[in-house]
């Protein structure tokens, strides 16, 4: 074992068994959320942000995606991802995957979630999480966690959402710490069918609350382009979307002013014809 | 409720309880007559003259022409004008609210109920300020109308007279609005709809009408906040659970409750009397509290005699009792009340100076209101001591005379309290310098400037020993089509905390809150509101400079409301 793996190994040991609070801070989204400003209500449905709102998998068609992204430039912070939407005339549903980590230290996250329309204009969702934490001799634990997230139109093109994950305060660990636990509400608005708008407030119980704003624009058919900003910490997000007839492919960089490193995610996807 | 605050004319010292916050929301969204009649019944504002001139009206009625009614008092007047206003008509199903509140925490709200023929669900979740759950505090309730009565499974309540057993919906305080509320007995069984962490009863609930009279009971187990030891329970009904102790005491207590109450009723009279148990286990450590309670009014053409007398088992007896006379524009009611020393009900909920778990105070208040063309006049007074070997004692009084002409409301007010002071002075013979003197005075005026533009001012000065308190408060509110905006300035200069200053605070829908002064400082708040039919968002900030070396403090809050 060389250093860098040991240093690497000490360092998760140290959060993944003393303190816990650093696990599962990384959760599965598009790479179109990622890139405009990580919010969670976007034009155009994905299966994999799901995971986050399951309420919108009520517009969602039978699709696939797959996604692999390294956070912060670092060979040891991959991880990748994938996921299926089914429709279904009672409640569409969906599957995602996630695993986080190396050979050492992995979080893997597996989840279904289900969403209906409820009412007119109004819609709700349900995800069961199973959180696993693998700890190379250490062992493994796994935990299931409970979203719900709901989603209205007030107008057509102006909708309101609000998610919250994490609902069931689920605990991990011998010391029991909580998994973290947030609220995300936001509004998006869809202009001129060329350009979407969306702000959003999270709040992790444990941090200070964020906002999030994010733009899309559609120059081509088929072609997007986006951009957003958080705070609390300051991450300047940036990437593309382009579609061909039923596969995608999707590009998103987020750059962390903090730390000033630069995170990637890329995805591809396909949505079965009808 | 901004609005609804203005034209009652509410003071920040006097305002409504959340549950009947509430209840002024959902009749918002209540068409049937049938069933906002009720809900309106148990508004302190309301009086029962009001309730009974309406149920005596048809049933074909508008609610435009029920404004119209020359009987019907002012407050009535205003909240039906309200609900012609904005109820939707009959499609109504599912209400929900989101709530968030940023003050050096977030605290979250959500509260959602769905109404389908004889069928109401509700939910409410709340995270207050430093909890580390999510949803710290969920309360749900399936309430279903049947042919005989009332069933409710979930968080429930039960108002049983006059609040010495069982709650009544009602604020214990006192004040200028309490002689509405007085003469008034509880309307029994009800769902739970506050967010009080510990007051529901959970299980079932059930209420059966039949020619015997009207039967309620009620059986459930909840866990309590607290601790029992070897002498009591004692149980905290703070709610908060943002400390290493708070959390440690959350839900540790399991109580279990069970009620029966019968009730009835003649032409003059009503009679009624409630019995109920409660246990608490904590480990090996348990205690038990029964009470019994009867209770009472008695009716003439001009008057009401009403009364409650209360037994639980640690053999102390609690009577309240009062008269109330009405003549023309004159109203009087003066209410007795004994609590001995240590009393307790289940959920005892009555008229008190000191509302604690456990009572203990003797009083006597005295209310008068004259009502002669566009004045409006009040005057109340209470006198109290606890019944203790070394007691505190006090007195309050007000006078307050309100005018109202078309657009333009005017009100001055002047408040007395003298009390005992809480650290120390509990000796016999009492010292008089142990007391302190608070006095109020308050000048408020607001006016319809155009149908856009309304306006109003206040000036409040509070002096208490050698402290003094003034502020001054001006508000300006313009609403076009959807959108309103409100912007207030407030200018205090306070000495101490003793002469503080409440003012109401610009306040969202479903918010009632007031902002306390106790320092010198400036204040400036804006509100801005969007409602559509099915849809409503709002958002408020506030930020306060300080005259001292205080930091600047910053609060704000936004509101997201949908009726589908």
């Amino acid at each position: 074992m060389n250093l860098k793996i040991f240093l690497f190994t000490m360092v998760f040991v140290v959060i993944a068994v003393n303190i816990c609070s650093g696990a599962f801070e990384h959760i599965p989204s598009s790479t179109m959320s990622l890139s405009t400003g990580r919010v969670s209500e976007l034009p155009v449905f994905h299966p994999t942000d799901i995971f986050t709102n399951p309420a919108s998998i009520v517009y969602g068609d039978f699709r696939t995606e797959a996604s692999w992204g390294r956070l912060f430039n670092q060979k040891d912070l991959n991880y990748g991802l994938c996921a299926i939407s089914i429709p279904n005339r009672m409640m569409n549903i969906g599957i995602i995957g996630n695993t986080f980590g190396n050979q050492i230290y992995r979080e893997t996250i597996l989840s279904v979630s289900g969403g209906r329309q409820i009412l007119k204009n109004f819609q709700a969702g349900i995800g069961l999480s199973l959180y696993q934490l693998s700890i190379d001799q250490y062992g493994n634990t796994t935990v299931p966690g409970l979203n719900i997230s709901w989603r209205y139109t007030a107008i057509p093109g102006f909708v309101w959402t609000t998610q919250i994950r994490n609902i069931n305060a689920p605990v991990i660990g011998t010391d029991e710490e909580t998994l973290p636990q947030s609220v995300t509400t936001g509004l998006a608005t869809k202009m001129d069918g060329k350009f979407f708008a969306c702000a959003e407030w999270e709040h992790d119980l444990e941090f200070q609350g964020r906002l999030k704003f994010g733009v899309i624009y559609f120059p081509l058919n088929g072609l997007s382009l986006s951009a957003g900003f958080c705070s609390s910490p300051g991450e300047i997000t940036t990437g593309f979307s382009y579609r061909k007839h039923h596969i995608y492919v999707e590009y998103a960089t987020v750059i962390t002013q903090n730390i000033n490193q630069l995170s990637q995610q890329v995805s591809l996807g396909f949505s079965y014809p009808h | 409720m901004d609005v609804l605050i203005t034209e009652l004319g509410l003071d920040p010292e006097d305002g409504l309880s959340e549950e009947e916050q509430i209840i002024v929301e959902q009749l918002m969204f209540t068409p049937d007559r049938d069933r906002w009649l009720p809900l309106m019944g148990v508004l302190s504002f309301i009086t029962e003259e009001d309730i009974v001139i309406l149920q005596s009206q048809e049933k074909t009625v508008f609610i435009e022409d029920l404004i119209m009614l020359p009987e019907l008092s002012e407050p009535c007047r205003i909240l039906l004008t309200r609900m012609s206003q904005k109820i939707i008509g009959g499609t109504s199903t599912l209400h929900l609210r989101q709530m968030i509140v940023e003050r050096e925490d977030v605290r979250y709200q959500w509260r959602g109920w769905w109404e389908k023929e004889e069928v109401k669900v509700g939910v409410l979740t709340e995270r207050d300020p430093g909890e580390q759950d999510i949803a710290d505090y969920v309360s749900i309730y399936v309430k279903r109308l049947t042919k005989n009565g009332v069933l409710v499974f979930g968080d429930h309540q039960i108002h049983a007279g006059y609040g010495l057993s069982m709650w009544r919906v009602f604020p214990g305080q006192k004040g200028f609005e309490s002689l509405n509320v007085l003469p008034r007995h509880g309307k029994g069984l009800s769902e739970y709809r506050s967010s009080h962490e510990s007051w529901a009863l959970r299980g079932i609930g059930a209420t059966f009408n039949t020619s015997y009279g009207k039967w309620t009971t009620s059986a459930g187990t909840n866990l309590q906040d607290g601790f029992v030891d070897s002498n009591n329970v004692h149980l905290d009904y703070t709610g908060n659970h943002n400390t290493e102790s708070s959390v440690a005491r959350k839900n540790s207590v399991r109580e279990i409750t069970f009620s029966g109450m019968w009730e009835t009723s003649g032409k003059e009279w009503y009679f009624g009397a409630i019995n109920s148990v409660a246990g608490w286990e904590e480990g090996h450590f348990k205690d038990y509290l029964g009470a019994f309670s009867v209770f009472g009014e008695w009716t003439t053409s001009n008057s009401k005699l009403f009364g409650e007398i209360c037994k639980n088992s640690k053999n102390k007896i609690a009577v309240t009792t009062g008269v109330s006379l009405k003549y023309n524009h004159l109203q009087y009611v003066t209410a007795l009340r004994h609590y001995p020393d240590d009393f307790r009900g289940i959920r005892s909920n009555p008229m008190a100076e000191w509302t604690r778990t456990a009572l203990s105070e003797s009083g006597l208040y005295q209310g008068l209101r004259f009502s002669p063309g566009a004045f409006r006049i009040t005057v109340y007074g209470d006198i109290f001591t606890e019944n203790h070997s070394t007691p505190r004692v006090g007195y309050e009084g007000g006078l307050r005379i309100g005018w109202r002409q078309k657009q333009y409301k005017v009100r001055l007010q002047w408040k007395q309290e003298e009390k005992t002071l809480e650290d120390g002075g509990h000796w016999f013979p009492e010292n008089p310098q142990s007391r302190i003197r608070r006095e109020t005075m308050k000048i408020w005026a607001v006016g319809e400037l155009t149908s856009l533009w309304t306006l109003k001012g206040q000036v409040v000065k509070t002096i208490s020993g050698d402290e003094k308190g003034n502020a001054i408060e001006s508000q300006v509110r313009y609403k076009q089509n959807n959108l309103s905006f409100t912007g207030q300035w407030i200018v205090s200069h306070v000495s101490g905390y003793e002469a503080r200053v409440y003012i109401w605070n610009v306040n969202l829908p479903g918010e009632m809150q007031s902002r306390m002064f106790s320092a010198s400082c400036h204040s400036l708040s804006g509100k801005m509101l969007y409602q559509m039919d099915s849809f409503r968002i709002g958002g408020r900030y506030s930020i306060a400079f300080y005259n001292d070396d205080r930091k600047q403090s910053l609060n704000g809050a936004m509101v997201i409301e949908i009726d589908l």
